[in-house]
């Protein structure tokens, strides 16, 4: 970033920005390239692997689901942000009034907490390698030992205090770490490949050698992990799409384009998506791919196998140790250790086979030893900061009185209890498509409020219009729609996957919206004195 | 400086450096880049940092 960066908190909250505060393409690609290399990468990359996603599906859908995420931001956010040049709060305010704006304000910030929590869970895991802080596995949801809490809540308290105090110096901090972060990052992956070559025996004399290797020991398919959702290519194109559903689909994005001089810099989101939610993402799940390649069955495990079931008779106990641990092994083995459960051979506490689980502090070490770790720090630190600053300001929104400080401190409390509950992290695919599912209405309403509603015959900004705090109209429009969207996932029958629920959903709020504006507007007088409506 | 951070794990890659001191020499560069870099990168806010993933 440079001087002339968006700031968007602190100026024009209440009137557009003016020309002469307006930036450059320029201003935007570092923002994006800074702002989606985040701690989370290091869960997100690896619980694709964890999602048994093949090669062709993961490289083909990242490409495709960030293209429909940087076209959302230039056809949704941007067109929006350079006409209207407001906040998303102001613009909100207009259409739904202040009182719904708070509660908007309150689904954010907690959403924000939940989101700092699971960058909270990233950088603890950095502790694990230094103070031998044991680890929650994949399956765990809660707090699995007094270390990890210990180890969650001196990474959540530290960066909630600074999140408070220091907040400039941390932001300050964040510019410079990031251009060295993506190196990083690239290097976990370049240090990977070589790795792989290394334990495979795979020598490269063409593109297909390399093709070979990624669909064979890379990003092998097949069966998600035990507790993981089965990841096809239409699941990751909706997945990098979606991801960031709360920004530009969402509207959030609007209080950063509101400073760019044209509707098209927003093509500059296009840097953060494909340096962190293509190569990024590649490289951790690639630090995740190596470690199952280098994890074989242990022993019990290999007794286990070959004592309950033919499919591995025929196998020595010597070449089922060999054996790469892989998904398909882990249900067999767990499936015999139920088997023996539910016959009353062994008791629940003797089952022993555990599923690998992505920890990041120890992928990013074993890649690049202590820079690795350093960087799963200040990649889980440097994100989280303004989260948690960012979720303070929406809990200063609804309770004015309280300090910035004290309302940051509060958000930071949320965050280090959330981190410290490990499963937020190892849902992060679902926690982060349920982050933009429950914004999109209201983005949704935005859309159609700022280019539909009056071809409608409707009153756009209704509750400025109005004189009112809760328009109606939006607030149940955002409710039933979330409500249709737990209808479509749950519903029997139709279970439509949380990460794809949001794109019927954005349609249900659009038409919801016109249809309940069309009962609740009465003619209102607009600031002309004219009757704006009837 | 960032070249130290890049220029090492490309090696390891291409089989001319191992492991332990390609980790050394990203380390040395990454102290030297968190050193140096304050004092002539002076870039201000980061707010558009919000929220990753």
């Amino acid at each position: 970033m440079t001087d002339e960066q968006p700031t968007s908190s602190d100026e024009f909250e209440r009137e557009p920005v003016p020309p002469h505060a307006q930036l450059g393409f320029k201003s935007f690609v570092g923002m994006y390239a800074g702002e989606h290399v985040a701690g989370t990468e290091l869960m997100i990359g690896p619980l694709f692997i964890a999602s048994g996603v093949s090669a062709f599906d993961l490289l083909v859908g990242l490409l495709l689901g960030n293209l429909l995420a940087v076209l959302s931001w230039l056809c949704f956010t941007a067109p929006i942000a350079t006409r209207a040049r407001l906040t998303l709060y102001y613009q909100l305010e207009k259409i739904c009034g202040r009182h719904l704006v708070t509660l908007y304000n309150l689904a954010n910030g907690v959403m924000f907490c939940f989101l700092a929590g699971a960058m909270v869970t990233v950088s603890a895991t950095a502790l694990g390698p230094i103070f031998q802080v044991p680890m929650p596995s994949l399956l765990d949801r809660y707090p699995t030992s007094w270390q990890w809490v210990v180890a969650a809540a001196v990474v959540g308290v530290a960066i909630s205090v600074v999140a408070a105090w220091g907040y400039r110096s941390v932001a300050k901090f964040a510019n410079i770490a990031v251009p060295w972060m993506v190196l990083v990052f690239l290097a976990f992956g370049l240090i990977t490949a070589r790795r792989f070559l290394d334990a495979t025996g795979t020598e490269i004399r063409s593109v297909h050698d390399v093709w070979q290797m990624a669909n064979t020991v890379v990003w092998r398919g097949g069966d998600p992990l035990p507790g993981q959702t089965k990841f096809t290519i239409w699941h990751v194109i909706f997945f990098a799409w979606f991801c960031n559903m709360a920004m530009h689909i969402g509207m959030s994005d609007l209080s950063v384009f509101r400073f760019a001089r044209k509707s098209y810099h927003a093509l500059a989101t296009g840097a953060g998506m494909y340096v962190g939610h293509f190569m990024a993402w590649i490289s951790a799940s690639m630090l995740f791919a190596f470690q199952l390649y280098e994890t074989h069955p242990d022993p019990y495990m290999v007794q286990l196998l070959q004592d309950h079931s033919a499919r591995y008779a025929a196998l020595t106990a010597a070449e089922l140790s060999a054996l790469p641990i892989s998904a398909e092994l882990l249900q067999d083995a767990m499936q015999i250790e139920q088997d023996l459960v539910a016959a009353g051979t062994i008791s629940a506490s003797e089952m022993r086979v555990r599923v690998p689980t992505p920890v990041p502090g120890d992928l990013a070490y074993g890649a690049c030893g202590i820079a690795g770790l350093l960087c799963v720090i200040f990649a889980g630190w440097t994100t989280a900061n303004p989260t948690i600053y960012r979720a303070g300001l929406a809990f200063q929104g609804i309770m004015p009185r309280t300090s910035r400080f004290a309302a940051t401190l509060l958000a930071g409390a949320l965050a280090t209890i959330a981190g410290m509950f490990p499963g937020i992290a190892m849902k992060l695919l679902d926690f982060v498509a349920i982050y933009g599912m429950v914004l999109m209405p209201m983005g949704a309403v935005i859309f159609v409020d700022f280019w539909l509603i009056r071809k409608f015959g409707l009153q756009s900004n209704y509750a400025e219009q109005s004189q009112i705090h809760f328009n109606w109209a939006a607030g149940l429009t955002w409710f039933l729609t979330l409500a249709t969207c737990l209808f479509l996932n749950q519903c029997p029958g139709i279970e439509l996957q949380i990460f794809f629920v949001s794109l019927p959903g954005w349609f249900v709020a659009a038409v919801l919206y016109v249809l309940l504006s069309k009962l609740y507007q009465r003619k209102v007088v607009g600031p002309t004195g004219g009757a704006e409506t009837a | 400086m960032l070249l130290g951070t890049i220029i090492p794990p490309l090696l390891f890659l291409i089989g001319t450096l191992p492991l332990d001191q390609c980790q050394g020499i990203m380390l040395i560069a990454t102290l030297i880049w968190f050193a140096v870099t304050p004092f002539w990168m002076g870039r201000e806010t980061c707010e558009g940092k919000m929220g990753g993933g």
